[in-house]
């Protein structure tokens, strides 16, 4: 895959207000992390179908960050289901056929692989391997039909075209409940941390100094607040300061200047909270 | 791992258990090296890393790093999605109506998912269609509306299927389901999950019904708001000999609000969804697990859960009023404090056996503060990260929490009629509850 | 914001309760429409690990109501952080019943304390 493809964000949003951004593609969810995004992964690990400490794709992308991918071209939205619907319905007979040929071709490489193992095995056995007597309906039923991950269907179909993508974004922006949020994700992204969801620790996200994987997280980030307007709420500044301090985080918040351009918008105030260890 | 905070607080020492930070950020976010190790067909039962306190720059830390992130995308590439030909079930889905059909179906998900119409025909709602290929129980196909045969139906992927949702919510909906799901809990959508065994609700036609909700409604009000009575010649004319005597003149002055607490209460206050697409209607109904689970029969729900994602402007958080809407529609198993008075009329319940054994009123008190009354679910979206809140109604109004009951005076109050008390002079007890979010916006009465 | 009212509640709060040494209050000069104290004064001893010396520190009490979230803006605290030149300032909380409790509050990001 080339470094310099943009990644593809499938955006579920119909007429919602807000979407969700799911990222499919192992390659671009190992260049997102490389990025600096982790994601949440979400998807039922086939190996491990019971359980929800450890899953797969899809990768869910918070909407900041999937704006924020966007805004710096290195990703681009792709919607449903219209484009799915649509591929599969004008599939021609021929490509349909061919999927099928695929399939098929897919199976003879299996029964090849297999039969070279089962005549190895037969062989390290010291059994003469007999093509005729090998068990055919049981080689057959073992075949293994999967399930991909990415379409092929829509792949086609893709449409980075500009103005398309420029109106996903602003309506993606307006359904944020808090827009302020976006540019404090921007910041914390200009100072390299990696961010994710923050309401287990009260915040909206959490902050790593690098991979989530191997370092702990440093400060628990507040919704925005108005610059100029919202007063820090100090009933929440005690309990949000004793909570951050038992987890071993700051308590941040962060001031947006929402009457501004979005230049200044960009220019965010920080401010670092913990107990004083007195009083 | 421990906190390293020195000081007894007393807010810290009560939450170090549940707030202990790493064991929850290391769920999500752990060093994967550990699974990558095991075959494909074990199951995984990840071992968590240790992490550094930030990056410094070296080799180690470098390697450290690649490593857990090689383990994790390993474990990812080789679980291979799919099934083997023999027990390949393939489902179709059908845009018309967002669902998908089994032809043979056949399998042990058939005992908590999807309908079989009278073809033989298993129909799966798109969760359940979306859930089961994930997992490779069943291979997807679209079905074209321009042919009979599904010999040449296009097979569909994993993003073609999220594709197919309708809305944002949608996928956060799924996203639960597919959670409970895979804990093993019987999923099934409030609106379609059988209520005919509610035969105990007495059936009435809109119009009564509309009638009776009314009468219920204004009887609610005087029943569950007493609208104080002042006058200030009522202090003049009684002697006050007891600090107890005082607070029950001082209690009828603060309006509260009584929950139903008899079988007979929360039947008449119940709120039956009258039609498909009622708003006071559930995301899910939750069963625990069981073998004798039946999909046409299935009894009330263990829970029963509402979506709700933090971060959108789609959803707002339920307001007191639907709160309160919300516990009367709760159809889920009555898991809170019975009043001993009624429930001999109803046998199925297992508060009756325990009631017979009579605690001390006062840890039984505890007992009903605590545990409360309805409840239901409310599942928070955060992003991809869900938090399960059990939000529960609660009364502090009936009980009188600033003196110790005595053994023989502990009458249970099923409302605001006030059984006289003579003989509790115990000193005040000093216990100040801690408001529950459902009754933030109750005045208090301590 | 006004703060007149309680600053020499935690004065007398840090200098008897905690031990401070040298507490101060001071009133600070450039604030438009407010009437806002500041309180310096030396601690006992270091209150963090991560500090390289013994310092006086600046404390900005405020009133802590239920009811009311006051009006100490990020704008403000950035104003005051201008005026008293320094990386941090101790917001002093005063509850209603008259206890004080103390939070760091640091200009930017921070890091946490290390183990």
């Amino acid at each position: 895959m080339n470094e310099h493809t943009k990644i593809a964000i499938s955006l579920v949003k119909g007429n919602s207000n807000s979407g969700t951004p799911l990222v499919f593609d192992i390659d671009d969810i190992k260049k997102l992390r490389n990025w600096g995004t982790a994601g949440i992964l979400t998807g039922t690990l086939p190996s491990a179908a019971q359980q929800n400490g450890f899953l797969s794709v899809p990768l869910r992308l918070m909407v900041e960050e999937a704006l924020w991918l966007v805004d710096s071209g290195m990703a681009f939205f792709f919607t449903g289901p219209e484009t799915v619907t649509a591929a599969a319905e004008t599939l021609t007979a021929r490509e349909m056929e061919h999927a099928l040929e695929r399939q098929e071709k897919s199976f003879a490489e299996q029964r090849l692989f297999k039969k070279q193992q089962h005549a190895e095995k037969m062989a390290s056995l010291g059994i003469p391997f007999d093509e005729e007597k090998a068990s055919f309906t049981l080689l057959e039923s073992s075949l293994f039909v999967e399930t991909p991950s990415v379409s092929e269907l829509v792949s086609a179909t893709i449409d980075q075209n500009s103005a398309r993508q420029e109106e996903l974004w602003i309506k993606l922006y307006n359904g944020l409940r808090n827009t302020g949020d976006y540019f404090v994700y921007k910041a914390l992204k200009q100072n390299h941390y990696f961010l994710s969801p923050g309401a287990r620790f009260g915040g909206r996200f959490i902050a790593y100094p690098g991979d989530p994987l191997r370092y702990h997280s440093h400060m628990t980030v507040q919704p925005a607040l108005d610059y100029n307007r919202d007063p820090l709420d100090l009933l929440q500044v005690v309990s949000g300061g004793r909570l951050g301090t038992g987890v071993k985080k700051l308590w941040v918040v962060a001031g947006v200047k929402m009457d501004d351009e979005k230049e200044a918008k960009e220019d965010v105030s920080f401010f670092s909270i913990e107990w004083a260890g007195f009083g | 791992m421990t906190s390293e905070t020195v000081e007894k607080d007393e807010e810290l020492s009560i939450n170090s258990n549940v707030l202990d930070s790493d064991d929850e950020e290391d769920d999500l976010f752990k060093d994967w090296s550990s699974i990558a190790k095991l075959s494909k067909s074990q199951a995984v039962v990840p071992k968590r890393g240790d992490k550094d306190y930030e990056p410094d720059g070296t080799n180690a830390q470098e390697l450290l790093l690649y490593r857990a992130k090689k383990a994790m995308f390993d474990s990812i590439s080789d679980a291979a999605r799919g099934t083997v030909v023999k027990n390949q079930i393939k489902a179709y889905y059908v845009p018309q109506c967002h669902r998908a059909f089994i032809p043979h179906p056949r399998g042990n998900f058939m005992h908590t998912m999807g309908k079989v119409d009278r073809n033989g025909t298993c129909w799966l709602t798109f969760n359940e269609f979306v859930y089961l290929a994930e997992r490779g129980t069943i291979t997807p196909y679209f079905k074209r509306s321009d042919r009979e045969s599904h010999e040449l139906d296009p097979l569909l992927s994993i993003q073609d299927l999220y594709l197919l949702f309708k809305t944002a919510q949608e996928t956060d909906e799924f996203a639960v389901f597919a959670h409970l799901k895979r804990l093993g809990f019987i999923v099934i959508s409030s609106q379609l999950t059988p209520k005919s065994e509610s035969a105990d609700i007495p059936h009435t036609d809109v119009k009564k019904g509309f009638r009776q909700g009314l009468s219920t409604l204004t009887k609610a009000i005087f029943t569950f708001f007493p609208v104080p009575t002042y006058h200030p010649l009522q202090y003049h004319l009684t002697r006050y000999t007891t600090s107890s005597q005082i607070y029950e003149a001082l209690k009828n002055l603060v309006p509260y609000y009584a929950a139903p607490k008899t079988m007979h209460d929360l039947e008449k206050d119940k709120y039956v969804t009258k039609f498909e697409g009622d708003d006071h209607e559930f995301t899910f109904d939750v069963w625990k697990p069981r073998g004798t689970f039946k999909k046409k029969v299935p009894g009330p729900p263990d829970f029963q859960l509402l979506v709700f994602n933090k971060n959108s402007s789609d959803c707002t958080f339920p307001t007191y009023a639907e709160i309160k809407q919300r516990f009367r529609s709760v159809r889920s198993k009555y898991e809170g404090s019975l009043t001993q008075a009624h429930t001999a009329s109803s046998p199925g319940s297992k508060e009756v056996g325990k009631a017979v054994k009579r605690l001390n009123p006062y840890i039984e008190q505890q007992r009903r503060l605590k545990r409360g009354y309805r409840s239901f679910i409310l599942a928070v979206m955060d992003d991809g990260l869900i938090s399960f809140v059990k939000l529960t109604e609660s009364d502090f109004g009936s009980e009188d929490v600033w003196f110790k009951t005595s053994g023989k005076t502990s009458k249970e109050r099923s409302g605001p009629a006030q059984p006289k008390r003579r003989n509790a002079k115990n000193s005040i007890n000093k216990q100040i509850p801690q408001t529950p979010p459902t009754s933030k916006n109750l005045p208090a009465e301590t | 914001m006004n703060n007149s009212l309680v600053f020499e509640l935690v004065t007398s709060n840090l200098t008897h309760q905690q031990l401070w040494d040298a507490v101060k209050a001071h009133k600070l000069s450039n604030s438009v429409n407010s009437d806002i104290w500041v309180v310096n004064g030396c601690p006992p001893h270091k209150l963090s690990n991560d500090d390289v010396e013994l310092t006086n520190e600046w404390i900005l009490p405020v009133e802590l109501q239920q009811y009311d979230r006051g009006s100490l803006t990020l704008e403000l605290a950035d104003q005051i952080f201008a005026e008293l030149r320094c990386r941090r300032i101790i917001l002093g909380i005063v509850n209603d019943d008259g206890t004080v409790v103390y939070y760091f509050m640091y200009k930017g990001l921070h890091k946490p304390k290390k183990n």
